[in-house]
């Protein structure tokens, strides 16, 4: 019945990664996702509520309560919050995560992080402080922006410098 | 009680026959109604605003994808449910509600499965399914939050209600969900490798990428002249433009096998 199918589907190689990096196709989420490709600027405060794939650059701040993908290619000036992420790129700014944070070989991160469990490849920059074992519950965003739900748990201070 | 808005081209003598089923099959169904011809005299507009004068509740279309962007432009703001007879081989809308074509679109109407389904605002205006910008430098503030700004090898914007676009290929991201209380801007990027020299005008084409920011509101607008904006393949626009959407705003009539969930 519906013809729309696989035949005129032109697949975006950006969703198609972020697919399988994630594990979760968000083909029947209900909540939607944002790409910013390479050569596209965002300047200002990108809060949202879905997954966020990064291969272009961000100044401000970035804010998700779903996973967030920085690309080898990009470069962001602005504090990160988010429940996974996953770091290939340049980061100038904090970043926290309530999850899993994932440094690849190719990051270069200038500021603090806090998360929950951290991994980091052989060849990764970081210049700042590293706490983890963060294990705050995913804030829930309202419409608005405004936390409405947060819970805090156990926090283990680790400072290192590496 | 039903509203039948049938389009001007369906006056023509190769729909007669198939006007004949569609009426017949009504009957057949107990759900016929008071029907309506567009024509030069009488605009679409002044047709539907008479039948929600009426008290009547439910307006079919009858016609192509166009005469039903049309119909829902205008009645969007009246409290009605539309339906769609499709009257186009190739209706895009058509898979995408689950309607099958010509007098069989009559089964779905009277089995009566209603969605509600977000519509976008332009300025005054409104739209279905995407609003397109060609080769336009323009600033976009999305939410009041943030500012995209793009390359030159940006070369097309487009916002997404719903996923479809007249070629056919779905712009996929499949995420061009029409009930989820968003709109997406689509920033398509192209990058071209040359493998025969520049002046054959001969280049291949790697796959378009594409970067997708969901919002609820934006703002568009050129520092230099006025963009151009095509509204669901249908109206044209210009910038500045506030583009905003409204969430489960229109009830439309759909079938069981719909794409939209």
């Amino acid at each position: 019945m519906n013809h729309v199918n696989s035949q005129y589907l032109q697949l975006n190689p950006l969703v198609e990664k972020n697919a399988m990096l994630f594990k979760s196709p968000q083909s029947h989420s209900a909540t939607p996702e944002t790409i910013i490709g390479p050569s596209i600027r965002v300047e200002g405060q990108l809060i949202g509520e879905g997954n966020v794939t990064v291969e272009g650059s961000i100044m401000g701040m970035l804010k998700t309560t779903k996973d967030v993908y920085i690309g080898d290619k990009a470069k962001l000036q602005a504090d990160i919050e988010a429940q996974n992420i996953i770091i290939a790129g340049e980061i100038k700014g904090n970043v926290k995560v309530y999850g899993k944070i994932e440094i690849k070989s190719s990051a270069r991160i200038i500021g603090d992080i806090e998360a929950g469990i951290i991994s980091v490849e052989t060849g990764a920059m970081i210049k700042g402080k590293c706490v983890t074992g963060v294990t705050e519950k995913a804030t829930v965003l309202s419409q608005g922006g405004d936390v409405i739900e947060r819970k805090r748990k156990n926090i283990q201070t680790v400072a290192s410098k590496v | 009680m039903y509203f039948y808005f049938y389009d001007t081209f369906l006056a023509a003598s190769k729909y007669h026959s198939v006007l004949s089923k569609i009426e017949a099959r009504l009957m057949n169904l107990g759900i016929t109604g008071k029907i309506g011809r567009c024509s030069p005299l009488k605009s679409s507009r002044d047709l539907l605003f008479d039948a929600v004068k009426l008290g009547l509740k439910n307006i079919i279309v009858v016609g192509n994808d166009k005469t039903f962007y049309r119909a829902l432009r205008d009645i969007v703001e009246k409290d009605v449910t539309l339906g769609y007879i499709p009257m186009e081989k190739h209706s895009m809308l058509a898979p995408i509600f689950g309607i099958p074509l010509y007098e069989n679109a009559c089964d779905v109407i009277s089995k009566r499965i209603v969605e509600l389904v977000d519509v976008g605002k332009i300025n005054d205006h409104y739209f279905f399914t995407r609003l397109q910008l060609k080769n336009a430098r323009v600033s976009l503030e999305c939410d009041g939050r943030y500012k995209i700004s793009y390359g030159s090898e940006c070369r097309n914007i487009m916002i997404c209600n719903l996923g479809m676009s007249r070629n056919r290929v779905v712009t996929n991201h499949t995420r061009h969900n029409c009930k989820d209380g968003f709109l997406e801007a689509v920033i398509e990027h192209t990058s071209r490798i040359s493998y025969i020299p520049w002046f054959t005008w001969r280049s291949k084409y790697t796959s378009a990428r594409q970067s997708v920011f969901p919002f609820q509101k934006i703002y568009v607008c050129t520092e230099e002249k006025p963009a151009t904006i095509v509204a669901d393949d249908d109206l044209i626009l210009k910038t500045p433009a506030k583009i905003e959407v409204l969430p489960r705003k229109q009830k439309i009539i759909v079938g069981k096998d719909r794409s939209i969930q």
